[in-house]
């Protein structure tokens, strides 16, 4: 498989990808405490020994910054914030406010394979994620590929829209349930 | 007064030539620092000319260390049809300046160019923007540098917004329907219909922009829009005071006050003064620009007209000799004397393969990372979501 199948936009690639044997199949991270096979609809939720409860990934195919439009989403949940790669203006001070730490891109893999969920607006995260043992949570923005939520639900991934204040919040709690 | 012209000097690498490293004085670890940072920023160059050669989206991406890059680029004007791709001096007609036909012709023309060359993209809002950058390819976001292609038509700005133009300045060196461009004999200032064709831009969204513009109009301007505005290519009065394409230090300030960004021109006369300059010049002119107005408020804006000359630019109607001159800062007003391109007399930024020496003179300049950021393009990608979404 190659990087070119994750072309973001792609639906056949997400197609093709998932036709496969789930999330197993997909050659992305390796979970570092061996907890790496399996799709995350096996067993939602587990893994809640790893390191990061909660991952909030800011990536750089977040063209329009849903992350962080909509950052008042993360307050409370004592997340950690994978940070883009791309410098844009700092913002700093409202990043503090709601995470308590901040990690840099060269540290994803890492990252992903230890923590316990992880809410993303990419669906290459969301793979990767699962792969590494993580629990997806994939953001709907304006620049999600058309069925994008379809074909997340046929893998049980929850899928939530940042415009409705509960949904976040309501996903998490039955996760944890 | 002789009307023969030349091209300058045609075999004049300005086009081909990888700009190079300009001696700043960098130890080894601030080079280091200055191409990781540059890499990772967003260029957000406010003034691109229509001036389209043949490798400028080469030039733009090696300028970028190709890791793509934003612009704002003319359109409506000389004709896009006319520079694309033109290896030789092109002659534009009067015919095309500031027309609703050239505006649809350009645009309907860069929108084909898109489909057929994947390394740029029209960008449409400061998400686009953000796209290109993150698919390292060349955003182009479009704008007009005169308020008569919309005539006395409101209607036109929303024609004009629907088919992709999102910045326009109000005026260019005259007088026109709406504003006092910085050329004029008297400071009118924007007029009673001026004042309707920048709410009619705050409404659809379109950034009004002021690179042309005397200073009063620049003013009110800042009094009547309802959002930030632009001043996307300008110098500064007080740096160089014998250039009219300046702006009053008290508007930078009233601008920055207002949440507007200002774009340092990239030309000699109001870098240096003179007809010749360096990049080192062109980040101590900026610099000043962000000591009068402060960090977030300050862009460059190159405007590099290369493939052309003194003679194509007098095709338009608001320019004649002695404006040109006095506008370039130049002392020669003589249409004999021989007209290069802006970017001849400039060194270190002979064409924008060279961004990466901003970045670089920035770094000696002691700015930070964050602040390096913001004047390199972040400050107008701040504006521009502000305003256009």
């Amino acid at each position: 498989m190659t990087n070119s199948m994750f072309e973001p936009g792609s639906r056949l690639t997400r197609r093709n990808a998932f036709k496969l044997t789930g999330f197993g199949a997909i050659g992305c991270v390796t979970a570092a405490n061996g907890a790496g096979a399996g799709t995350s609809s096996e067993n939602p939720g587990r893994a809640p020994d790893r390191a990061i409860a909660i991952l909030v990934d800011f990536p750089d195919t977040d063209f329009d910054e849903v992350v962080m439009k909509h950052i008042d989403r993360f307050e409370g949940l004592d997340a950690d914030l994978l940070m883009r790669r791309i410098a844009y203006l700092d913002r700093d001070n409202r990043i503090r406010k709601v995470f308590g730490n901040v990690h840099q891109h060269e540290q994803r893999a890492e990252l992903l394979a230890n923590s316990a969920v992880v809410i993303t607006p990419c669906t290459r995260t969301v793979m990767a994620a699962a792969k590494a043992g993580a629990t997806p949570i994939y953001i709907m923005h304006k620049f999600s590929s058309a069925g994008v939520e379809e074909d997340l639900a046929e893998l049980d991934v929850s899928v939530v829209d940042v415009m409705d204040k509960h949904a976040l919040a309501d996903t998490l709690r039955r996760i944890r349930s | 007064m002789a009307s023969k012209i030349s091209f300058g000097n045609p075999n004049h690498p300005w086009a081909t030539k990888l700009v190079e490293k300009f001696d700043f004085g960098l130890s080894a670890a601030q080079e280091e620092r200055a191409v990781d940072l540059h890499k990772r920023l967003t260029i957000f160059d406010s003034l691109i000319e229509v001036t389209w050669y043949d490798n400028f989206i080469e030039n733009v991406q090696k300028g970028a260390l190709n890791s793509g890059a934003t612009g704002s680029l003319t359109l409506g004007a000389a004709g896009l049809k006319n520079w694309r791709g033109k290896g030789e001096e092109v002659v534009a007609d009067p015919q095309y300046w500031w027309k609703p036909e050239s505006m649809v012709e350009d645009i309907g023309l860069l929108q084909q160019m898109e489909r057929e060359d994947d390394k740029f993209m029209i960008c449409y809002n400061a998400a686009d923007l953000r796209k290109a950058k993150a698919e390292k390819k060349v955003g182009i976001m479009i704008n007009t540098q005169n308020t008569l292609l919309f005539g006395n038509y409101l209607e036109r700005i929303d024609q004009m917004y629907r088919i992709g133009l999102r910045i326009t300045q109000l005026s260019y060196n005259n007088q026109n329907l709406v504003g006092s461009g910085c050329a004029e004999k008297r400071e009118a200032g924007v007029s009673v219909f001026g004042a309707d064709v920048i709410a009619r831009m705050n409404e659809v969204g379109m950034l009004v922009d002021t690179g042309h513009c005397m200073s009063t109009t620049v003013s009110d301007a800042i009094d009547i829009s309802s959002k930030p505005i632009a001043c996307s290519h300008a110098g500064i009065r007080s740096h160089t005071p014998d250039v009219n394409r300046t702006i009053e230090d008290d508007v930078l300030k009233k601008l920055a006050d207002s949440g507007g960004v200002f774009g340092m021109v990239g030309q000699p006369g109001p870098i240096s003064g003179t007809d010749y300059c360096d990049v080192g010049q062109y980040v101590d002119a900026i610099d000043k620009a962000v000591n009068i107005m402060g960090v977030d408020h300050v862009g460059f804006g190159l405007d590099h007209y290369q493939r052309t000359s003194l003679k194509t630019i007098l095709t338009a109607p608001e320019w004649n000799p002695d404006l040109a001159a006095r506008a370039l800062g130049s002392a020669e007003a003589d249409t004999d004397s021989f007209v290069d391109p802006s970017s001849d007399g400039f060194a270190g930024m002979e064409n924008n393969s060279g961004y990466l020496n901003l970045t670089r003179g920035f770094v000696k300049k002691g700015y930070s990372d964050e602040e390096i950021v913001k004047v390199m393009g972040g400050n107008f990608i701040r504006l521009i979501e502000e305003v256009i979404g």
